[in-house]
């Protein structure tokens, strides 16, 4: 059976459409070792199924202006990138340092972190007791908008 | 003198360690199976697929080199030799030189990674955003990138790198990169061939010293050798500074045939003919940067791009030699 783990932190927000390039950063304090920490990333919705309104005016400017480009064919192949995934990197800092970093297009992460098998991305290595940080790199919401929650609990 | 030994080289691959699909074997797996003899390791943000790294490379025969891919919101910067995970969040649009500097105190080589390639919306991130006021900050430029050649600029790229030399960053080595995501091969894919001094023991220090050296080749796929006899009579590899004049272009095209030459120096670019394996050269000012196309002088044609030679360079007398 396996045991019951312990939540030691969470927390929820909600992001609006067009928010980027923007830090989001959690402390909290854990008070003894824990052989295992999960750690939750979840938010919706993942991702855009219709393009924004004003998709294209932003493709149109972003080609013109960064890869020099403005032929009706790279617009619409670029255009057809969609549906538009939101991006939210889950880095982690424990009382040694930091555990990592996941980048990734997954609306859901469940991140492990432990001496022996951590979840890709995270390095092993004991959860000492200490101050830890969450912090969600927010690269895009293309979304109405995004409603996000996090969790840890200790095993 | 120096030996060099001429390696097959991949810079830029991601794993499961962030948004590839391959696991650090099967990354190291699929590299070795076309070729490569060094391979690195530059994850968005994650060095936790460094501990699988070097036993992988072993277990295939070839050389692993840990790195990292600074994936900020302003663009990328490629960590070469760094083994830790650096906390981005401090670095704004108006200096990237603080992320090349970061990565220095650790040791490693900044690369500007796909310098002209789209961001947001379409790949958020991606798309260089920063001013750079002090090009010497970095140590590298990828010239090419090889994954999405259609949102990529690298013509642009490599005549960004040409003016940066002219600009006096002389200093900035060319490389290549796959981008590997495991996605599927297209064909374009391009290798870095490292000219790696025989005298240092360790790949990883040999590797970056290689591109620190600007002794490399970035080519289609099989090396093409582009060497110059200078006034000496002695044979100069791309990096070298040295104090006699450019003579002569010495090719060796691996059996291709039918290669255009192109030239480029500090006042402009010529074509020099059809690749032959001994060609007069006109007289090069301060650097000489070579390439071979396919036919038409266009990126998608390219099969081979030389690192800059460096002739009448009150520096010189650094005479490497080849033992491959
Ligand atoms: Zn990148
Ligand atoms: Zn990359």
């Amino acid at each position: 059976m396996k045991p019951l783990s312990q939540c030691l932190f969470s927390a929820a927000g909600e992001l609006p459409y067009g928010q980027k390039y923007y830090h989001i950063s959690y402390t909290f304090e854990i008070s003894k070792e824990y052989k295992v920490l999960e750690v939750l990333l979840e938010y919706e919705p993942e991702k855009r199924t219709k393009p924004p309104k004003d998709l294209e005016k932003e493709v149109r400017e972003a080609a013109r202006t960064e890869i020099f480009r403005e032929d009706p064919q790279t617009i619409s192949d670029l255009i057809n990138l969609c549906p538009l995934k939101n991006l939210i990197n889950l880095a982690i800092k424990g009382p040694d340092g930091w555990r990592g970093e996941d980048h990734k297009f997954l609306c859901r992460r469940e991140i492990c972190l432990a001496e022996e098998g951590s979840t890709p991305c995270f390095s092993n290595g004991k959860n000492l007791p200490g101050q830890y940080e969450l912090v969600l790199h927010v690269y895009a919401v293309f979304t109405d908008s995004l409603r996000y929650r996090v969790e840890v609990r200790g095993l | 003198m120096k030996q060099i030994r001429w390696v097959n080289a991949q810079l830029h691959n991601h794993t499961v360690h962030s948004d590839g699909k391959a696991t650090v074997p099967e990354m190291v797996e699929a590299l070795a199976n076309r070729g490569a003899e060094l391979i690195a390791l530059t994850d968005h943000n994650s060095v936790s697929g460094h501990p699988q790294l070097l036993p992988a490379c072993r277990e295939k025969g070839v050389h692993g080199l840990r790195g990292i891919e600074v994936t900020t919101f302003y663009g990328h910067v490629l960590g070469l030799g760094v083994k830790e995970y650096i906390d981005w969040r401090g670095y704004s649009p108006e200096c990237p030189e603080k992320i090349c500097r970061d990565i220095r105190k650790l040791g490693g080589l900044a690369g500007l990674a796909h310098p002209i390639r789209i961001g947001y919306p379409a790949v958020t991130g991606c798309a260089w955003l920063y001013h750079i006021s002090d090009y010497d900050a970095f140590d590298y430029i990828e010239i090419l990138n090889t994954s999405d050649f259609q949102f990529c600029r690298n013509d642009l790229a490599i005549e960004l790198w040409i003016n940066r030399l002219r600009a006096g960053n002389t200093h900035l080595a060319a490389v290549s990169g796959l981008d590997y995501h495991a996605r599927p091969w297209h064909g374009k894919e391009t290798v870095t061939w490292l000219g790696m001094d025989s005298g240092i023991a360790d790949p990883e220090s040999a590797a970056l010293d290689a591109i620190r050296s600007q002794r490399a080749i970035v080519c289609k796929d099989s090396l093409i050798r582009i060497e110059v006899r200078d006034s000496y009579r002695n044979r100069q590899l791309p990096g070298s500074r040295f104090s006699g004049t450019a003579q002569e272009l010495l090719l060796d095209t691996a059996g291709k045939e039918n290669l255009t030459v192109v030239l480029w120096d500090q006042n402009g670019s010529q074509i020099l003919g059809t690749a032959k394996p001994s060609m007069p050269l006109p007289r090069i000012e301060q650097f000489l940067v070579v390439a071979l196309y396919r036919g038409v002088p266009d990126v998608l044609n390219l099969e081979a791009i030389s690192n800059p030679f460096f002739p009448d360079c009150t520096r010189g007398g650094n005479h490497p030699v080849c033992n491959n």
